[in-house]
């Protein structure tokens, strides 16, 4: 009772610091923690830096593996109904490069060591059951199947696939029907065994709890976790491909890529503000006012910097009814020539960096957006000092600094094009 | 391998019943009062960061519309971005961006709605921006016609090519016909494209006048200051011509069985059931209700999936879609995918069994606590954004429901029995006839 009270008088008279305090306990960089005591929620996030790409020869193996485990039955009963049983909720997901898992509770340090106690038995259960892992099985090849029912899904399995031929990238998280089908319990757990390492794991929590506590937390989480050596990811080129996937829909679906720089590349601030003017920024950025304000062919058209370890591009999408596809593709190229020029007024980069400054201050308003961004500065191995960096970094950035990254950072002379929809003769 | 330590669970359940007895309550935290002009205003106080939600309500939404109308609600809200007798096409949303903000709005079935969250230093000039389209609106032919364009791309986006949301949409107009909550949202094509100027003039000025809307105000700021802005910019706004609500009586046969056929991979089953408004005056019913659909399906561990999916293995997903809160006549649907050689009507029965009388008189007091636990977590958990706090209250205040709920909500839900639960889950679905719905692969 005295600790949720403290918690609630904090809510009403402390405000949070626009940048939050970024601590590593017990010395490991790989373990971030935040102390918010304004909301009396614990948020705690173990990532393992191994999604898809380890799945090797079985597409989907990680995801499987990671769904069959969370659904393993604990002295009778289902990992899940420990959380939901006190209120509490356990989400978990997998990457190309991370498998994720999060719990949130009310900040009750006994409920939480309780529900890391029994995550941590479902990890490492030696027991899995026909039941549960046909199951995991069945929905999975479901949602496969889904996915080739979908334009936007399906356009996004064909860019992987395309993309990153011959890479560990070249499949989505979830697998192949043929690959998934034949996953045997026993590879679940030597997969598991494989990719469990400490080496490789992250934590982050976030919210009302004691760095003191959050040690102790920590070493229940990782009390099972063994040290192996850790294979590092390949490095890789995106391939340079046009694809038009034939399907019955109303709109034809297009991903215009542009090999970019990955998120520790020094360039980064430079194309950040680029890709804000360009379609970044939704309403007022060359994708939206030339797509959908002009001549409403759109609902939805923007870009984003995707930055993998080794690796990233910036990407463009929408959607549009099947006869103006082409037009809709004239535009974007006509606008990926304009940002590749970059004759852009200083007024504009100035009220640019300004407003995304300001918006910097306001980005971390919630405990599970604080969460989500400790996580990624985990995850790139930035400086605990982001906040000041990424400031810093950004006033930095002028024209002539944008210009130099687009020449030096995008590969504009190898943008691939994939598009799904229905062909109009 | 059983690896959890037995005491820490005994300690668990000890120590939850403690901690969760307090809750975080709207009304330390909130403002009402009205203008002269009849603006309802609300101010929800959260100072955690600098930022600061602006948003605006409007009670109306898609069931005020009628057939051979319909959609204009939402095409209204994309318009309140092109421009007023100040501003130009898109400068609204160019201001808010260059405060580092962001913008947007929503169309619902009961309310319109459009926000702002920015910095607490730009407030003023929000409620400013805002304001100024309530009464300025400028609505201009060629803007008009690109912006159906828009929508239209819209519709196929989220309805046409969604074989999913294309039967929730027949669905509803099955049980309502196009009367409230049977029409769709985002309307038909037809009317998309038939939409004059003539009708946003007359939907704007039927619609958007103070005493039809409310202004909430969430995150960090001055009480006093935010008082000032509003009396400034809005109390000199005066309302037309008294409200003459439109109401639509299209008329429609229900079917009690039909099927759709989509690009799916599998059937998916829909069990829809008609459901009361709320009522404001006695919400017990309701939140039994709530209460017992958490039980039958409000997480993984609930009785659908744990009967259907896990034990019987009939089903691979199961969902129920219900709104605690509607205005009119509402469906609650209940629904799932069948697996492996299961029939469609073989899940149908399944699913109907689990909602019979002698199934609903097996629920125990541990299911109904483990829904309660969820409830008062949630109840935490709801405060963690400044948004949401904002869209609850507001999603309760367009339909005249007070916020006042949102907090009785958990105290009220505290309190009720295994026998209301048993008895809500019998008098809203067990005793009602089922409309039925498949929506099958395309063969």
């Amino acid at each position: 009772m005295r600790i949720l009270f403290l918690g609630i008088f904090l809510f009403f008279s402390q405000t949070i610091n626009s940048n939050p305090v970024i601590q590593s306990l017990g010395d490991n960089e790989d373990y971030l923690y935040v102390n918010v005591k304004t909301l009396p929620i614990v948020d705690v996030n173990l990532s393992l830096k191994q999604g898809s790409v380890s799945d090797g020869d079985t597409p989907g193996l990680t995801n499987l593996m990671l769904n069959v485990l969370m659904n393993s039955d604990i002295n009778g009963k289902k990992l899940v109904s420990y959380f939901e049983n006190v209120g509490a909720k356990l989400s978990y997901s997998v990457s190309n490069e991370t498998l994720s898992i999060a719990i949130r509770s009310v900040s009750n340090l006994d409920q939480v060591m309780m529900l890391s106690d029994v995550l941590n038995s479902a990890l490492f259960t030696d027991e899995i059951d026909d039941v549960g892992f046909n199951l995991q099985k069945d929905k999975i090849l479901r949602a496969i199947s889904e996915s080739y029912k979908k334009p936007d899904s399906l356009l996004e399995s064909v860019v992987s696939e395309k993309l990153f031929y011959d890479t560990p990238f070249a499949h989505q998280p979830v697998g192949t029907k043929d690959s998934v089908i034949n996953i045997s319990k026993k590879d679940i757990k030597a997969h598991r065994d494989k990719i469990f390492n400490l080496d490789n794991l992250e934590i982050n929590i976030v919210g009302d709890i004691t760095s003191k506590e959050s040690k102790r937390l920590i070493n229940k989480l990782t009390n099972e976790f063994s040290k192996k050596e850790v294979e590092p990811l390949e490095e890789y080129k995106l391939k340079t491909v046009t694809h038009h996937t034939e399907f019955d829909s109303t709109q034809t679906h297009l991903a215009v890529i542009i090999p970019a720089i990955s998120r520790s590349d020094p360039d980064y601030y430079n194309l950040l503000v680029a890709n804000y003017i360009f379609g970044g920024s939704g309403f007022g950025s060359w994708l939206m006012e030339e797509i959908r304000q002009k001549r409403g062919l759109s609902y939805s058209v923007y870009s984003y910097l995707s930055t993998y370890q080794n690796s990233g591009y910036l990407r463009i999408s929408l959607q549009t009814k099947n006869e103006s596809i082409n037009l809709a593709k004239n535009i974007i190229r006509e606008q990926v020539d304009k940002l590749s020029r970059f004759d852009v007024e200083d007024a504009k980069i100035t009220s640019t960096k300004n407003a995304i400054l300001r918006s910097f201050e306001m980005r971390a308003d919630t405990n599970r957006k604080i969460l989500n961004l400790i996580s990624s500065i985990n995850y790139l191995n930035l400086d605990l000092n982001y906040f000041e960096n990424y400031k810093n970094n950004l006033k930095q950035v002028n024209k002539d600094s944008i210009k130099a990254a687009l020449n030096r950072a995008m590969d504009f002379d190898n943008i691939s094009v994939f598009t799904v929809g229905k062909s109009i003769e | 391998m059983f690896r959890i330590n037995q005491t820490i669970i005994f300690l668990m359940f000890l120590f939850v019943s403690i901690n969760l007895d307090a809750s975080i309550k709207f009304s330390e935290r909130l403002e009402e009062y009205s203008l002269e002009n009849g603006l309802k205003v609300i101010l929800i106080e959260d100072k955690r960061s600098p930022a600061v939600v602006n948003s605006i309500w409007y009670r109306v939404g898609s069931s005020n519309e009628v057939n051979g109308k319909t959609g204009i609600s939402h095409i209204l809200e994309h318009m309140m971005f092109k421009g007023t007798n100040k501003l130009g096409p898109g400068e609204f949303s160019s201001i808010v961006k260059k405060m580092g903000g962001t913008d947007n709005a929503f169309t619902s079935k009961d309310f319109t709605g459009y926000y702002q969250k920015v910095h607490n230093e730009d407030l003023e000039r929000c409620i400013e921006l805002e304001s100024d389209r309530m009464i300025n609106l400028k609505l201009d032919d060629n803007q008009i016609e690109k912006e159906i364009n828009v929508v239209k791309e819209e519709r196929r986006l989220r309805t046409d090519d969604n074989p999913v949301s294309k039967t929730f949409e027949k669905i509803m107009i099955n049980a309502f016909g196009m009367n409230k909550y049977g029409i769709p949202i985002i309307g038909t094509m037809q009317d998309i494209e038939d939409t004059t100027k003539k009708d946003l003039e007359d939907w704007y000025n039927l619609y958007y006048q103070p005493r039809n809307a409310i202004v909430i105000i969430a995150g960090n700021f001055d009480r006093d200051k935010v008082k000032q802005y509003i009396n400034k910019y809005y109390s000199s706004i005066e309302n037309d011509e008294p409200l003459n609500l439109i109401s639509s009586d299209a008329e429609y046969i229900s079917k009690e069985y039909f099927e759709v056929q989509g690009d799916v991979s599998k059937p998916v089953v829909f069990i829809s059931f008609t459901k009361p408004e709320f009522n404001d005056q006695d919400p017990r019913k309701s939140y039994a209700l709530d209460l017992f659909i958490e039980i039958m399906d409000g997480g993984y561990s609930s009785r659908l999936t744990e009967n259907l999916v896990n034990s019987k293995k009939v089903a691979l997903d199961t969902f129920i879609s219900n709104d605690t809160y509607n205005q009119h006549d509402n469906l609650i649907i209940i629904g799932g995918t069948p697996r492996g050689n299961t029939t469609t009507d073989e899940f149908i029965s399944h699913v109907l069994n689990e909602f019979s009388d002698e199934s609903i008189d097996t629920i125990g007091q541990e299911e109904l606590e483990s829904a309660k636990a969820r409830i008062k977590s949630d109840n935490v958990f709801k405060f963690d954004s400044v948004f949401y706090q904002a869209m609850q209250v507001g999603m309760l205040e367009t339909k005249n429901i007070s916020w006042r709920n949102l907090d009785n909500y958990y105290k009220i839900s505290e309190t009720i029995t295994l026998s209301e639960v048993m008895s809500a889950g019998k008098s809203y679905i067990t005793q009602n006839k089922p409309l039925i719905t498949v929506l099958r692969p395309i063969e």
